[in-house]
């Protein structure tokens, strides 16, 4: 059972940073691979918040919320200059930086040894210190952040972010900013996938620079092909297939010797073929 | 009303407008004619502010401007760059609303809309349809009715006629004539198909290898003599 809520609470975690993802990559269409950027500072502000401040998780989420807005704020508005495929090299440089910071700044983050005894949250007095409490207020989470891109989906900020997609010149000639739209969905989307940072750190109670490389930031863009671009359900159903699908293939009584390996080959020989049967993902509404 | 002088503009070192200057009479035709390479959609540009000129200066009702899409929208200028008509995954009416930015008022929006639909009767019926679904030329009066729901001064068209049947091309230029005669506003049209359009318009200038080599009415000798040199043929305009 524990086995099962593990599961399910990384599947919500990893839900919504494909939901935050999607913001940016599906409904703008900015390809961006600095979310694992985010996602690292969200961990590490609930991290040292908590062990070395000793402040309450939810001071350290809105600390995270503050750190990571102030720079995706900066860096979004380089970005904001940026399309396509210098778009995703821009941003993909970010999450090298941002993971160099977390590996070498020892004071501050203890470098590769981690930060141990990060403690779960308590909400309303309650410690939920048991994972089915857990799973709760990450259900909750994810059912609030499903509602949310809903909310910007439906807008007519997010019919703006969509025109982008579709058209940054001819969005423009209708007299928008268009930089200053990518600039704030960029920080939205960051901000998001800093407080799924801090939830993974207070559920997982040790992080370190590892989990947060930029290989993160493309497993994330994964879920979101797989799962469909510019689909909240998409990033749901994503996050569902590629967190449980390594799971089911460890039950399907592969011989022993060659397990790891054949485990690998087929998850990736099932991606393609997924790719190559539904090239706009499961409910997505654009291709790459 | 708006006015370029001594323009010089151009993409990385290559220079492509070199000292154009052009004065846009408001509520005119205007047509901007010249073979490939010679500067008309740079020109186009550096009027909407999407391309920003090295040196020169850009008056608009007499004031100094520094063009930006998102302040001239505001004055009553809008662009529909070339090729680029509509947005093909939204619907016509979604299509509309991206243009109805400037009011907070649903209800202004929609009497503008219904004002715009009265001169795109076809429309009516599509406007739940994908853009993407409708023929080139109703896409171009999407993108016409979409600039005009605030009613602009001043339309900029990139070569409108791109993909179009000659019957559609004529009827696109015939309905851009008639909202200039009933609505007052001026277009500046970059076009290459000139044996439609030209007996339409008013003002024409002709652009080679980045300078102004004609300015003056649309219909007149000198015009047909310089076009059927600069395009090597006759059959342009005859």
């Amino acid at each position: 059972m524990e086995y099962l809520i593990n599961l399910a609470i990384l599947f919500c975690i990893y839900g919504m940073l494909a939901l935050s993802l999607n913001l940016v990559v599906g409904m703008t269409g900015l390809l961006s691979l600095a979310q694992a950027a985010f996602y690292g500072i969200g961990a590490y502000a609930c991290a040292i918040g908590m062990t070395s401040l000793g402040l309450g998780f939810f001071t350290t989420v809105l600390l995270g919320i503050l750190v990571n807005g102030v720079l995706a704020f900066i860096v979004g508005k380089i970005l904001s200059r940026f399309q396509g495929d210098y778009y995703a090299i821009v941003s993909a440089g970010l999450s090298i930086i941002v993971f160099s910071v977390l590996l070498n700044w020892k004071d501050l983050t203890n470098g590769p040894l981690g930060i141990f005894g990060i403690s779960k949250p308590a909400v309303f007095g309650y410690q939920l210190s048991s994972n089915l409490a857990y799973l709760l207020l990450c259900l909750a989470a994810v059912v609030l952040s499903y509602f949310f891109y809903n909310l910007i989906d439906k807008s007519s900020f997010g019919r703006t972010l969509k025109a982008i997609r579709e058209d940054e010149q001819l969005t423009r000639s209708l007299g928008y900013n268009t930089k200053h739209f990518k600039s704030i969905i960029f920080v939205i989307s960051a901000v998001m996938s800093g407080v799924v940072g801090a939830m993974f750190a207070s559920y997982i109670a040790f992080i370190d620079p590892s989990t947060f490389q930029l290989k993160e930031g493309i497993f994330l863009f994964t879920i979101i092909i797989v799962g469909g671009l510019s689909s909240a359900r998409g990033s749901i159903a994503g996050a569902l297939i590629l967190i449980s699908l390594p799971e089911i293939l460890r039950f399907i009584g592969l011989p022993y010797e060659t397990a790891a390996q054949l485990q690998q080959i087929i998850y990736g020989g099932l991606l393609v073929l997924m790719m190559v049967l539904k090239p706009q993902g499961l409910f997505g509404k654009y291709k790459m | 009303m708006l006015e370029l002088r001594n323009i010089n503009a151009g993409y990385d070192k290559r220079q492509v407008l070199n000292d154009v200057s052009i004065k846009i009479q408001p509520a005119n035709l205007t047509v901007i004619m010249g073979p490939n390479g010679a500067g008309k959609s740079t020109l186009l540009k550096v009027m909407f502010g999407l391309l920003k000129p090295d040196s020169g200066e850009i008056l608009l009702d007499d004031r100094p401007l520094r063009p930006e899409p998102s302040k001239l929208v505001h004055q009553g200028i809008f662009m529909i760059p070339q090729g680029k008509r509509v947005f093909r995954n939204m619907t016509v009416l979604e299509n509309m609303e991206l243009a109805g930015h400037f009011w907070k008022d649903r209800s202004v929006f929609k009497s503008r809309l219904e004002e715009v639909l009265e001169h795109f009767p076809d429309l009516k019926p599509r406007l739940e349809d994908l853009a993407g679904n409708l023929s080139g030329g109703q896409q171009q009066m999407v993108a016409i009715a979409r600039g005009l729901l605030n009613r602009p001064r001043l339309m900029l068209l990139d070569e409108p006629s791109i993909g179009l049947s000659p019957k559609l091309m004529t009827d696109t230029f015939n309905k851009i004539k008639t909202i200039r005669d009933t609505l007052g506003t001026g277009f500046v049209i970059v076009e290459h198909n000139l044996k439609t359009l030209l007996p339409l318009t008013d003002d024409a200038y002709i652009l080679d290898q980045g300078r102004v080599v004609y300015n003056g009415p649309a219909q007149s000798q000198t015009l047909e003599k310089m076009t059927a040199s600069i395009f090597e043929t006759k059959e342009t305009l005859s």
